[in-house]
């Protein structure tokens, strides 16, 4: 049991990332341009030597930061708002519209009000909350309006169970689950995004800065170092999930 | 046994496939490929939008983004790039097979505002909101406050005592803030500056001037040339000799030059008459690499002092 669970969590994963090393230096020998696709020797190099400036932890530390900020003000306002939307049909229809502008406005449309109203270090962080919520609340309401919580909260409507217990034993058992399932996606993607928003903002303590640096010295290999700590970055916030997934499960809040 | 065959062979292929989309495809039919950014770059070359051949090649002109300039560069499919100076030295120093054969934008940067000021110490305990991060911008500002004793910091905020820099990605963000008054002092480029009718406060090509002792601007662009048709000294001199012809034709032809960069595929010069004078701010002229190579230098050494990263050329960086 150990052995297979070793395999697959560890074994497997390794087999993996190699079997990724080795297509991405296949690929850079094959086309044979290292300024523009870096080898791996180059790119491992260009990777330690980051470790060696105190910059460079600032600048993921504060990445890191933002990210979490960012996920943890999505599911803040995702989580109240689906199950307002779940309680409410008049809520719901009212709110659609919101969520449906949220999830499409292309980021270049609020920019210029964004650049306006928060300093860049904030940037980023409202960069990604307007992609990670409208996900949240997507998914937080899929799961309340799934047939069996529906089932389960018009029986409780039936016994007149008060509002609080039909959120504590109709709503809980299923938004936690699906919270922490959602996490794996929307973590990953809050750096990501993150990312993406220091580089608009021209955020000066971050990852997106540093890279954007990187590019613009043509230090590609470097380039694809921070590209690699940002994948990284993501990995931890999962490993983070499943540490809460632990604690709830222990607490037995999670099935 | 069969599943894991097909699994496998279906995983190679994959890989196969991909892989293949990695070999350029690039113009083999001769023509001279030039890569412009947009923007004042590309009024360095205006006229040879107009030119059907040059050396005997037939010339074709493609106005793009700066990142893709230097991809072009990177990959070889650019013969002849337009591109800031910083760039080409930073792409040389990398090996790329390109030398620097003249500069050919001398500056184009002005500080503008709502609050009149008498002198950059003024601008203390306030925010310049400025373009170019990472760029001729930030470098040429810092060197000219460094120059004046003035000390800076990178803040979104007022710092006491310092000028505070705040950068954007471009002008269109910073000109909506500064004409509805949420922002006073902002560094614009030309012809940012007279499209958005703001009030200039200073002219950042004398204060160049005044930090460094050395005339005529700072050569923040120029053309970066394939070193292979840099062999045939005749494609030289008639690049350079066409080069030079491109800041009369830009004189004569101010009030339609902005039509015909729209019209090769320019989304920066809509809505843009250049006039004389516009022209003159733009300071677009060519001038050999070789020749103004302490000009050049002296700029980067403005870089190398804000961008550590930056490394000056070695000299065969400056073409013939």
């Amino acid at each position: 049991m150990k052995t297979k669970r070793l395999f697959y969590n560890l074994i497997c994963p390794l087999i993996g990332v190699a079997a990724i090393a080795g297509v991405w230096a296949a690929a850079s020998a094959i086309y044979n341009k290292p300024l523009i696709l870096p080898g791996v020797a180059d790119i491992t190099v260009a990777f330690v030597k980051l470790f060696g400036s105190g910059k460079f932890y600032l600048d993921v530390a504060a990445t890191f930061a933002r990210s979490i900020i960012c996920f943890v003000l999505s599911y803040l306002f995702a989580l109240p708002l689906a199950l307002a939307s779940a309680f409410s049909k008049t809520f719901a229809s009212v709110f659609k519209p919101f969520a449906e502008v949220l999830r499409s406005v292309p980021m270049i449309a609020v920019i210029l009000v964004a650049l306006a109203v928060f300093n860049s270090s904030v940037l980023p962080v409202v960069v990604g909350f307007l992609m990670v919520f409208p996900l949240a609340y997507s998914a937080f309401y899929n799961a309340l309006t799934n047939a069996d919580v529906v089932l389960s909260v018009e029986t409780c409507r039936l016994f007149k169970a008060r509002r609080r217990d039909i959120v504590r034993y109709a709503y809980m058992p299923v938004l936690l689950p699906s919270g922490v399932l959602q996490a794996q996606s929307l973590l990953p993607l809050s750096v990501k995004v993150a990312v993406s928003g220091e580089v608009l903002a021209y955020t000066r303590r971050g990852l997106g800065l540093a890279m954007q640096s990187a590019q613009i010295n043509v230090e590609i290999d470097k380039l694809a170092a921070y590209a690699l700590i940002a994948v990284l970055l993501s990995y931890a916030c999962l490993g983070l999930v499943k540490l809460l997934e632990l604690i709830l499960r222990r607490c037995r809040l999670c099935r | 046994m069969s599943k894991k065959i097909f699994s496998i062979a279906v995983c190679a292929l994959t890989i196969i496939v991909f892989s293949s989309a990695l070999f350029a495809c690039s113009a083999a039919d001769g023509s001279l490929q030039i890569y412009v950014p947009d923007g004042a770059p590309a009024l360095t070359v205006a006229n040879l939008f107009t030119a059907n051949k040059l050396s005997g090649k037939d010339v074709k002109i493609t106005i793009t983004t700066g990142a893709d300039v230097q991809a072009k560069i990177l990959n070889g499919e650019a013969d002849v790039a337009v591109c800031p100076t910083n760039m080409a030295a930073a792409l040389y120093n990398k090996g790329v097979d390109y030398s620097l054969v003249s500069a050919n934008l001398f500056g184009l940067l002005y500080l503008v505002g709502n609050k009149p000021v008498q002198s950059l110490d003024e601008l203390a305990g306030s925010v310049v909101h400025s373009i170019g991060k990472n760029n001729t911008p930030e470098f040429v500002f810092k060197k000219i406050l460094t120059a004046q004793g003035i000390d800076y910091v990178d803040s979104d905020t007022p710092v006491q005592g310092k000028v505070a820099l705040r950068y954007y990605g471009a002008g269109g963000e910073i000109i909506p803030r500064l004409k509805s008054g949420d922002i006073s002092y902002a560094i614009l480029g030309e012809p940012a500056v007279t499209k958005a009718d703001v009030t200039e406060l200073f002219d950042l090509q004398d204060l160049w001037q005044t930090a460094t002792n050395l005339d005529g601007g700072y050569p923040q662009a120029g053309v970066f040339v394939k070193n292979s048709l840099l062999k045939d000294g005749k494609f030289t001199d008639n690049l350079l000799s066409a080069l030079r012809d491109n800041t009369q034709f830009i004189a004569d032809n101010a009030d339609s030059v902005a039509e015909l960069l729209v019209e090769n595929g320019s989304n920066d010069f809509n809505g843009i008459t250049f006039t004389e004078s516009l022209i003159n701010r733009c300071n677009i002229r060519c001038v050999k690499a070789s020749d103004c190579k302490t000009q050049i230098e002296a700029y980067f050494n403005a870089i190398a002092t804000a961008n550590l990263s930056f490394k000056l050329p070695a000299d065969g960086f400056y073409g013939r």
